[in-house]
């Protein structure tokens, strides 16, 4: 389709839009859980050198396919690898930039829904007062349906579609009037609720707790930052720390190009690339890390807050942060702030994320099958609905553990190593022509600089040529021979979840046959209309 | 909080907020073409 592409309406919309899409639930729940568990302080070191060598890049290789499809009109990344490599099995393997969101998407805006309720449950009181054992209890049935000791059959329902429903509303109104006007709202409510919560943490005073242990917010940071200089030399800290600036900084998944197709030929993407990363990087390390750990520490004493942790992030979210609520010195109106500002970041962090996810689906549409942006978020929502029902129903089977692996963390890297073998050696000169890497024709590197308001510096050109697929490579082969094949195998997952389990492997197959079908036919249309493939 | 704490946090802090502000600040001063507004006049 040869209509005019949106455009945002401003470069710091785009920034907030960019943030919004990589500061997630995992700046305020996965890095503080992360640090804690490898080595502390010196976990920092190898998450910076990630930060540096495998993060920075991969953020302006996507900023630089996405710009490069954009211009020649493709907002997904099918057509943004067919443009980068004229081979007809391109534009397949660039459907995993549409699954991966999509898959995201559904599971995600399921999770997002529970942080609206929790804040609907801060305002009317219903965690207040609760205990350790009350407090699990209260989430164990919000998230198992034949668990009514709590909440009705229906409440986990009506949350997820009110989430649905705001989540189109905004993709429905478009790039500059819906999804730049949530991130300019949205961001900096998440940064001031944030920045109030860690001032109230960090100003806690000691107490006595775990019966004579005395501690303070203060000993929370002790214990996150404390350097194990043993860990230093565990490979299993280093592929951890970039497991987590994968994570952090939303790469690999599709939704960081679609927004970046929306950027003009004479746009900046070197220095808002770097604005953009260190924007999630202050969300991450300066707001989340003072967060969670510090506040959980403050309350529970450091073997308290090692025990939740071990629950993993939605016990520390969902379990442990309104219990610190119910302590905090105020009375009820504090309990009730701090949970609305808490659940109301999360939410935000949330909304921010999955808006974008739902971008590559519904410019696909838009411009493979000519529906409007309002007819193409209504079919996008009408399967992300259908589907994100089954997790609703089966969640407590396994159903959602399994698409959270294979697309959002294994599936993440394959689509990183893809664009960047594309976008570097293939664009670019390929990695044994290293005097090429370095010549003024490297059309990798003369791409990522139109419009640049920054030079890269020179280096970068063997980092992205050489570190970051070599770092790619390393973090694949790891994860598929520690994790992928004993996850595929279901070792150690209890025999009652294996039948839900490969059902929702099922599902997530179905789907991605109908994208890669839906593919072909939007490639046989083009093909009918004469478009130079 | 023991000395070795302190100073990866503050190391870790101090990294992440001098390439924010270094990065908004160069930002803030280079000036998009297409944002720029038009010479004065030039709008009938």
């Amino acid at each position: 389709m040869t209509q005019e592409r949106a455009r945002w309406g401003s470069r710091v919309g785009l920034i907030l839009a960019m943030a919004g899409n990589a500061v997630g639930l995992g700046n305020f729940l996965r890095f503080p859980v992360q640090a804690t568990q490898n080595g502390g302080g010196t976990f920092m070191i190898p998450y910076f050198i990630a930060f540096l060598l495998l993060g920075i890049p991969l953020m302006w290789i996507e900023w630089g396919v996405g710009r490069h499809g954009g211009l020649r009109g493709h907002g997904s990344v099918p057509g943004m690898f067919q443009t980068l490599w004229k081979h007809p099995v391109a534009k397949y393997m660039g459907v995993a930039g549409l699954f991966m969101p999509m898959v995201v998407l559904i599971y995600y805006c399921y999770i997002e829904s529970w942080t609206l309720a929790w804040t609907w449950f801060s305002i009317t009181g219903a965690t207040r007062g609760l205990d350790e054992p009350t407090m699990r209890a209260f989430l164990h049935s919000y998230q198992d349906l034949g668990n009514h000791s709590v909440h009705g059959f229906w409440t986990p329902f009506i949350f997820y579609f009110i989430t649905i429903t705001v989540n189109f509303a905004v993709v429905m109104k478009g790039l500059s009037g819906g999804i730049e006007k949530l991130a300019k709202i949205g961001m900096p409510i998440l940064f001031f609720f944030a920045a109030v919560l860690v001032v109230r943490v960090l100003t806690l005073h000691p107490q006595t707790v775990n019966g004579g242990e005395i501690s303070g917010p203060l000993n929370g940071l002790n214990f996150m930052y404390t350097p194990d200089w043993a860990k230093l030399a565990d490979a299993k800290v280093w592929l951890a720390a970039a497991g987590q600036i994968f994570f952090t900084l939303s790469v690999g998944m599709g939704s960081l190009q679609a927004y970046a197709s929306y950027l003009r030929k004479d746009d900046d993407l070197t220095l808002s690339g770097i604005a953009t990363a260190a924007t999630n990087e202050t969300a991450e390390v300066v707001l989340g890390g003072s967060l969670a750990i510090p506040a959980v520490v403050a309350f529970f004493g450091v073997t308290g807050a090692v025990a939740i942790a071990k629950g993993g992030a939605y016990d520390l979210g969902f379990v442990a942060m309104p219990l610190v609520f119910n302590k905090l010195p105020g009375g009820t109106i504090i309990t009730a702030a701090a949970g609305i500002m808490w659940f109301g970041l999360l939410f935000f962090a949330g909304i921010t994320s999955s808006v974008s996810m739902a971008t590559p689906t519904t410019s696909f549409l838009e411009e493979n099958f000519g529906f409007t942006r309002k007819k193409a978020g209504f079919t996008v929502a009408s399967v992300a609905v259908a589907l994100g029902l089954l997790h609703i129903l089966f969640y407590t089977g396994g159903f959602l553990s399994e698409w959270d692996y294979w697309a959002g963390t294994f599936g993440l890297v394959v689509l990183a190593m893809m664009e960047t073998v594309l976008f570097v050696w293939v664009l670019g000169p390929s990695p044994w022509q290293w005097r090429k890497v370095w010549s003024a024709d490297n059309k990798m590197w003369n791409e990522l600089h139109d419009g640049a308001a920054w030079r890269i510096p020179g280096f970068y050109r063997f980092v992205m040529t050489y570190i970051t697929p070599l770092f790619l490579l390393t973090l694949m082969t790891w994860w598929t021979y520690k994790e992928a094949y004993p996850t595929l195998m279901m070792d150690g997952i209890d025999p009652a979840e294996h039948a839900t389990r490969w059902w929702s492997r099922g599902v997530m197959l179905v789907l991605l046959a109908g994208l890669m079908l839906l593919t072909r036919i939007a490639w046989s249309r083009r093909r009918a209309r004469g478009e130079d493939l | 909080m023991n000395t070795g704490a302190l100073i990866f946090m503050l190391c870790a802090w101090a990294v992440v907020l001098s390439i924010l502000v270094w990065s908004f600040r160069r930002l803030l001063k280079s000036d998009p073409k297409h944002e720029q507004l038009p010479p004065p006049g030039s709008i009938p």
